[in-house]
């Protein structure tokens, strides 16, 4: 079995392309239920997003089922297969379960670190999981790749940095007030900045918000879709003496307030003022961050602030890769675990029968043995049989893990001639993903307790 | 043995101190959690310090240099502790530690010399004992202020010099300022109450005249600083003027302690 990770995404595809390749989201149950029925597709999900399209699946046989899976694509979606083609990315085995780790963690994302892809591929595996297409291994792979990138989110930093100059805006706003509950914050200006640092102002639950603008109605207009209040432009120094933060992002061609405006207004009161100049030209005299209890920040330093922030994410992200490598080293090492299972299942079933079959030939010869004789002699029969077997069980994990391990286990069921004992149980395992025909009985999968299996 | 044990204690500090280092440097969570596990293995330790001879119906008085300057040293790692929960910052933690670490190596020191200063019976009593360890209490809510106010201006400095690589995290100023604020609240009328305590004291068991004792005077002007600052809070005053003041508040706090050691008439210590 094979794992397979084919799509485009941000990188590979321009938009144009992107949004035809996308699955809407009512559609997608019937799009599962079609790709189930794709050839060589044994388990599949399909995670569908603005900047990526993937279809994520195991498949027996690697170029067959990427030929079915293309066609299914360009089935689905009406895009011809050599429109698609040079954008669309192959990754498999490993090289795919690490492509699923780096996304889930925001690492392959357009801002690096981002957390929301986390929970668009926890709802795509969700779904899936729901309709009966993934099975053990892409359950097991997924449930590792979702827990991993919420504990990356949880214990580094990468997502703590903010990466547009509004965030930065807000953040620095928080590292000097903590909390925004409570404070006044004044915003000059009704265009579409002060807009948008409105709504992130209301976002972070300040405590009243009010507009200042040369026009009145406009700044009405605004401050009843944020919540505020709104004064015309010749009331800003009366408001600005209980402000806590003050965002400007006028049009205007020189400075809304100076310092010599500010200066007697800070003198007066004793709290913290902050000022956000959002707009170029600017709108605030730079001296104003030189008073006392007092900070100024200028688009400028909000780039600098974001880049400084960027270059903060990339090294968690960097720092990231490096634990995702042992991840798809645990996942690699289960999966190979897989193969040994039905082997050691099938000795020790065939030791069972062994001891069976002597106690009962033993039986017959001494049946005037009693009921405690025969006891022990089975106690320790089956102990001899346990001893026995303990050693080579015990190897052939080990050997799992190698790299000779599919020979190692051909020669483990020559040697102990378990033939017949996996064909049994090749017999008795229920059918798995259909060929071509739908499947009839719904299959429910529950993720599976975690490995390794018991014995 | 008791010797080993502390020499140990004083390894699991710094190896605490090594884990909250990295837990700064690399923001990784198990970093600070080794970090918080082995501290709180020192506070144990250190707990049983004091409560093995309460068992044995000999408590510690804390008179001593040697276990005043280990119940100083226990109060910030316990209370540092249990503030870790609010106050996330490694910076604040490191500090915290690194200043109960020193404490407890000058106790360490204090304590081979501590047969020499023992104090005569006639003088020791419970109003002695509330006196210390109310004075004690107070200084660790002094010294978190101080540690507070550090980190107001540290926080204020970077964000005047519009400086953003700085890779620690740090409360918002105004929090930090709230902190101290909290802080040399608990700590003034502890000290206030210590002093009361101790004046009646030493009017009950001194025949000379105490009042220019080095100490005492340099505990009133611990009180008069600390004072004056909540004087000021309550007037509105914030930001870098009051954060200056308490770190000039704490520099009187060395004083006291340091005084005590060398130019006092009657405290032993």
């Amino acid at each position: 079995m094979h794992i397979v990770v084919i799509g485009v995404n941000h990188r590979t595809a321009p938009v144009e392309l992107r949004e035809r390749l996308a699955f809407p989201e009512p559609a997608l149950p019937q799009a599962l239920e079609r790709f189930r029925e794709t050839r060589g597709v044994l388990e599949g999900m399909i995670l569908s997003t603005c900047n990526r399209t993937e279809l994520i699946f195991v498949a027996d046989h690697v170029s067959r089922a990427v030929e079915h899976t293309e066609r299914f694509l360009e089935a689905w979606s009406g895009v011809p297969q050599a429109e698609f083609r040079p954008v669309l990315y192959v990754h498999t085995e490993e090289e795919a379960v690490r492509h699923l780790f780096r996304v889930a963690c925001g690492l392959d994302s357009m801002i690096v670190g981002e957390t929301q892809i986390l929970g668009q591929l926890k709802d795509a595996f969700f779904l899936a999981r729901d309709l009966g297409n993934t099975g053990s291994l892409l359950n097991r792979l997924l449930q590792q790749v979702i827990t991993f990138a919420k504990r990356v989110h949880a214990e580094t930093g990468i997502n703590d940095h903010p990466v547009s100059t509004s965030y930065a805006a807000i953040e620095l706003m928080k590292q000097v007030y903590g909390q925004l509950k409570g404070k006044h914050a004044v915003l000059i200006g009704a265009g579409k900045v002060a807009q948008l640092m409105g709504q992130y102002l209301q976002d972070a639950r300040v405590g009243r918000l009010t507009i200042v603008n040369r026009t009145l109605e406009k700044a009405q207009q605004l401050a009843r879709s944020v919540g505020g209040q709104a004064v015309p432009l010749n009331a800003l120094i009366d408001v600005l003496k209980d402000a806590d933060i003050v965002v400007s992002a006028t049009g205007a061609p020189g400075y809304v307030l100076t310092k010599q405006q500010v200066e007697p207004l800070v003198k007066s009161r004793s709290r913290r003022l902050l000022f956000m100049d959002m707009a170029v030209p600017r709108d605030l005299d730079p001296q104003i961050h030189q008073l006392p209890n007092t900070f100024l920040y200028d688009i400028d330093d909000l780039e600098g602030f974001v880049e400084a922030q960027m270059a903060e994410r990339l090294k968690e992200a960097r720092r990231i890769e490096g634990l995702i490598v042992a991840e798809v080293e645990a996942f690699r090492q289960w999966m190979h675990t897989l193969g040994v299972i039905p082997l050691i299942a099938a000795l020790r079933e065939k030791g069972q029968t062994i001891h069976r079959e002597t106690m009962e030939s033993l039986q017959n010869k001494l049946p005037h043995l009693s009921e405690r004789e025969l006891k022990i002699i089975r106690k320790h029969m089956m102990s001899v049989v346990n001893q026995l077997l303990r050693d080579p069980i015990q190897r052939i994990k080990e050997l799992a893990t190698e790299p000779q391990a599919e020979q190692a286990q051909d020669l483990f069921a020559t040697l102990f001639a378990l033939e017949e004992y996996l064909l049994e149980q090749e017999m008795q395992r229920p059918e798995t993903a259909p060929p071509a025909a739908p499947v009839t009985q719904e299959v429910r999968s529950e993720v599976p307790a975690p490995l390794p299996y018991r014995l | 043995m008791g010797l080993l044990v502390f020499d140990g204690m004083v390894y699991l500090y710094v190896i605490s101190l090594f884990f909250y280092y990295f837990a700064l440097i690399r923001k990784e969570g198990s970093f600070r959690r080794l970090g918080f596990a082995v501290l709180a293995l020192v506070w144990v330790l250190q707990t049983a310090f004091f409560l093995v001879p309460t068992f044995k119906g000999e408590p510690r008085t804390i008179l001593s240099l040697f276990e005043s300057l280990l119940f100083y040293s226990w109060l910030l790692v316990g209370l540092t502790l249990l503030l870790q929960r609010w106050v996330r910052s490694e910076v604040f933690i490191l500090c915290s530690v690194a200043i109960g670490m020193t404490a407890f190596v000058l106790a360490l020191v204090a304590g081979r010399q501590d047969a020499a200063l023992s104090m005569p019976e006639g003088l020791v009593s419970e109003l002695l004992v509330i006196h210390v360890t109310l004075a004690l209490l107070s200084y660790v809510a002094f010294t978190f202020a101080f540690l507070f106010a550090m980190m107001y201006l540290f926080q204020q400095k970077t964000l005047k010099r519009k400086q953003w690589q700085f890779r620690g995290r740090l409360p918002s100023l105004e929090q930090t300022e709230s902190l101290a604020y909290v802080s040399n609240l608990i700590g003034v009328p502890l000290l206030a109450v210590s002093l009361l305590l101790g004046l009646v004291w030493a009017h009950l068991r001194l025949s000379f005249n105490f009042w220019l004792d080095p100490k005492i005077v340099t505990s009133f002007l611990m009180l008069t600083f600390y004072g004056y600052f909540l004087i000021l809070w309550l007037r509105g005053v914030r930001g870098e003027r009051l954060a200056w003041l308490n770190v000039l508040a704490f520099l009187t706090v060395c004083v006291n302690v340091f005084v005590s050691m060398g130019w006092t008439s009657f405290h032993r210590w």
